[in-house]
């Protein structure tokens, strides 16, 4: 990676990521594109409307957020909000497109190297060493809440499944209706 | 000649996506199939029972054969196949344009590559270049894989359109899908969610199988539920001759919520503007799954339908909010089963002496229109303040946006009836919608996150304006709409829900003779009524 160089063990991580937040969204864009097959990941990534293209918006934003949460020495609500929201519109879609928890969550581990990439290489003890860790563990939080909202979105499948069902095997008999239910 | 577009190898053929699709029978990726008897009650050829998971599909002995010789057959018959397997120029516009692919990220559900799966065979069997040149002219020869990858990807295309309207000689892969799924049935290959409603309606005049008197006690219940609502007691004439007009609806509008609903707009519309018109239980189905298996099908399950206005002695056919219903009666049902009885005039609004010249061979026209015409009119006393609460998109059906441009009548009746509408992004909607995810048969459960994954476009533009807007109920003018969106918006706009034009045009309208309104047609609280909540039905 060109980006390496040795950082005064002084100085701090944080300006780095912050310069650098587009490289590593799009390094790590890559990573996510990698779970569809090429022809799709090559219009996923190439084609900007977010409503013609809406795995590459939910991609995107995704990326962004991330990247933003991770480069700030101390992320605002406003930050988080937009992670909050990125993240549950992306796992969201995760969770109709793969079976597989592993592979919905796969891509986020995949953040640690793509950082590293980035990071100057520094002592062990100074403050860049520390901001790594920060963000390394602002990583695992991220990779935590993705599988919590996969699970969750999962679980509202299951639930639309069920009720689903539910209507097909059981019209609203008439009589029924009268009572009251059957409504929603 | 090896230049000509015919004779190059596709850039996308399948065999060049090798390993990039999914596995084409993991579980929740197929529709169940249609058993033997169903099948066979239909008449339909080598009834067997199987299943796409297995190896073995039990196909007939001959079975190559069959499959030539009804490919063949469908050549002849269909210039428009033949012209659609010649002239692919393999540009790509379309690749990018269908739902499924958007949501699945499967190549395979690109337009030109799903094509493709008939177009190779078609070049591999039926042309010489293509049996001389093999692969390298993108050609392949029949064999159960075959077989199997049309049943896969011509079962994961809703015949929307929506690749049509990009490409730019106007091939239509939704009537290669048609096609494919009529050659498969050759083999006795049939989905059950298409099938079953198809034998139901041989057998009862519905794809729910009611029978008259669940047809007749349904209306009846839906017409206390107006009274209850209105004061108003409406009695609608079933199965009587001498009325103008023949209402058929969707008979998914008899059966589940939210349709009812709609159902009750209809009869309360009907009764605002004294139309003279009768239901029928003979013809108590608009919808016509037929479409979705074969041409002799559609043709079948659309025949009664003439058959009783006929019987009936109407003047001419109205029908409800249906999607598919639409594309038949607007594009096959004249030379399918017509021409229109002798009795059959040009529909022509009683109320205000509009003629519909559109509907002049075909004699049947779609609700939104008579309405949209009676709005344009005034002839409607409509009360848009009890819709107040709602915040109101609309989702143009495929049919009705692409088959026939029934664009601009919903939205009249919507700005009408509602005080707050608000459109999807540009690109999402019109002639451009996107589907649900769910049509030409494709609504059943068992392949619920394949829907979903098509229904993705449709859910992120819903998304958006649900945040941008805080639209919270989706509009829509088709039956299989309002059972697909439901899920739909559960998962990708949680809050949103969904509600036929006319159970909106419904609240809003003020039916002579009636009380002091306090519920909508769900029979929940009219804003400013008691027992309003603070935060409506969200
Ligand atoms: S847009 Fe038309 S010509 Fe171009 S690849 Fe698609 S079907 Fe073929
Ligand atoms: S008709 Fe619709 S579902 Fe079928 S390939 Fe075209 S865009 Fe996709």
């Amino acid at each position: 990676m060109s980006g390496r160089r040795i950082l005064p063990s002084e100085a701090s991580l944080w300006p780095v990521f912050a310069r650098r937040r587009e490289e590593i969204a799009r390094r790590w864009l890559e990573r996510l594109y990698a779970a569809y097959p090429p022809k799709a990941a090559a219009f996923i990534a190439s084609l900007a409307d977010p409503f013609a293209n809406p795995v590459g918006d939910r991609a995107r934003r995704m990326a962004g957020a991330f990247v933003r949460v991770l480069a700030s020495p101390r992320p605002g609500p406003e930050e988080r909000e937009a992670l909050a929201e990125a993240l549950e519109d992306w796992m969201r879609l995760r969770a109709v497109q793969t079976p597989s928890p592993e592979e919905a969550v796969e891509a986020f581990f995949a953040m640690k190297a793509v950082l590293r990439e980035f990071v100057p290489s520094c002592g062990e003890g100074g403050p860049a060493a520390g901001d790594l860790r920060e963000a390394e563990t602002r990583v695992d939080r991220v990779i935590l809440e993705a599988f919590g909202s996969y699970v969750r979105c999962r679980e509202t499948l299951l639930a639309i499944r069920a009720e689903e069902a539910g209507r097909r095997t059981a019209p609203v008999p008439p009589a029924a209706r009268k009572a009251g239910g059957g409504r929603p | 000649m090896a230049e000509h577009p015919l004779f190059t190898p596709c850039p996308l053929a399948p065999a060049e996506t090798g390993g990039e699709s999914r596995p084409l029978f993991a579980p929740g990726s197929f529709c169940r199939p249609a058993g033997k008897e169903t099948v066979a009650g239909l008449g339909l050829p080598h009834p067997h029972d199987w299943n796409p998971a297995d190896e073995d599909w039990r196909l007939p002995e001959n079975w190559e054969a069959i499959l030539k010789a009804a490919f063949r057959d469908r050549l002849r018959k269909y210039r428009s196949l033949r012209v659609f397997m010649d002239i692919c120029v393999r540009c790509g516009a379309c690749a990018d344009k269908c739902h499924f692919f958007l949501g699945t990220g499967d190549p395979g559900n690109m337009p030109v590559l799903r094509a493709e799966l008939l177009r190779s065979v078609y070049r591999g069997e039926f042309t010489v270049a293509g049996r001389l040149l093999g692969k390298a002219a993108g050609s392949r020869r029949l064999n159960a894989a075959v077989v199997k990858e049309w049943f896969a990807y011509f079962y994961q295309c809703t015949e929307c359109r929506r690749c049509a309207l990009f490409c730019p000689y106007g091939i239509d892969t939704a009537e290669i899908t048609m096609i494919a799924r009529e050659l498969l049935l050759e083999l006795g290959l049939g989905i059950n969610w298409i099938l079953e409603p198809v034998a139901n309606c041989a057998r009862s005049g519905n794809h729910l199988g009611l029978q008259p008197q669940v047809f007749r006690e349904s209306v009846r219940t839906l017409c206390e539920d107006i009274r209850d609502i209105t004061g108003v007691n409406i009695n609608p004439p079933c199965d009587e001759k001498g009325h103008e007009v023949l209402f058929v609806a969707p008979s998914g509008d008899l059966y589940a919520e939210p349709g009812i609903y709609t159902f009750m707009g209809y009869l309360m519309l009907f009764q605002a503007v004294g139309l003279d018109y009768t239901l029928s239980t003979r013809a108590s189905e608009g919808g016509n799954f037929g479409l979705f298996a074969s041409a002799g099908l559609a043709r079948k399950v659309n025949a009664g339908i003439y058959a009783e206005a006929e019987r009936l002695g109407v003047r001419w056919i109205l029908g409800g909010e249906c999607g598919h219903m639409w594309r038949v009666a607007h594009q096959y049902m004249d030379s399918m089963n017509g021409p229109a009885p002798a009795g059959l005039e040009t529909p022509r609004s009683p109320v205000t002496g509009t003629v519909f010249r559109h509907a002049a061979s075909a004699k049947m026209i779609h609700i939104a229109e008579f309405s949209a015409d009676l709005v344009h009119h005034g002839k409607l006393r409509l009360d848009p303040g009890r819709n107040e609460s709602l915040i109101v998109t609309f989702h143009d059906s495929c049919n009705p946006a692409r088959a026939m441009g029934l664009l601009e009548e919903p939205r009249a009746v919507l700005r009408a009836a509602c005080t707050h509408f608000v459109e999807m992004p540009e690109n999402t909607i019109r002639e451009r919608t996107f589907c649900c995810g769910s049509g030409a048969g494709l609504n059943s459960d068992e392949i619920l996150s394949l829907r979903l994954q098509g229904g993705l476009p449709r859910g992120h533009a819903l998304r958006h304006v649900q945040r941008r807007n805080k639209v919270n109920t989706l509009a829509c003018i088709c039956a299989i709409d309002r059972v697909s969106l439901r899920p739909l918006a559960k998962y990708w706009a949680p809050g949103v829900r969904v509600a036929g034009l006319h159970e909106l045009l419904g609240n809003a309208l003020i039916l002579p003779g009636e009380g002091e309104r306090r519920l909508n047609l769900r029979q929940e609280p009219l804003p400013g009524a008691p027992g309003y909540p603070a935060e409506p039905f969200l």
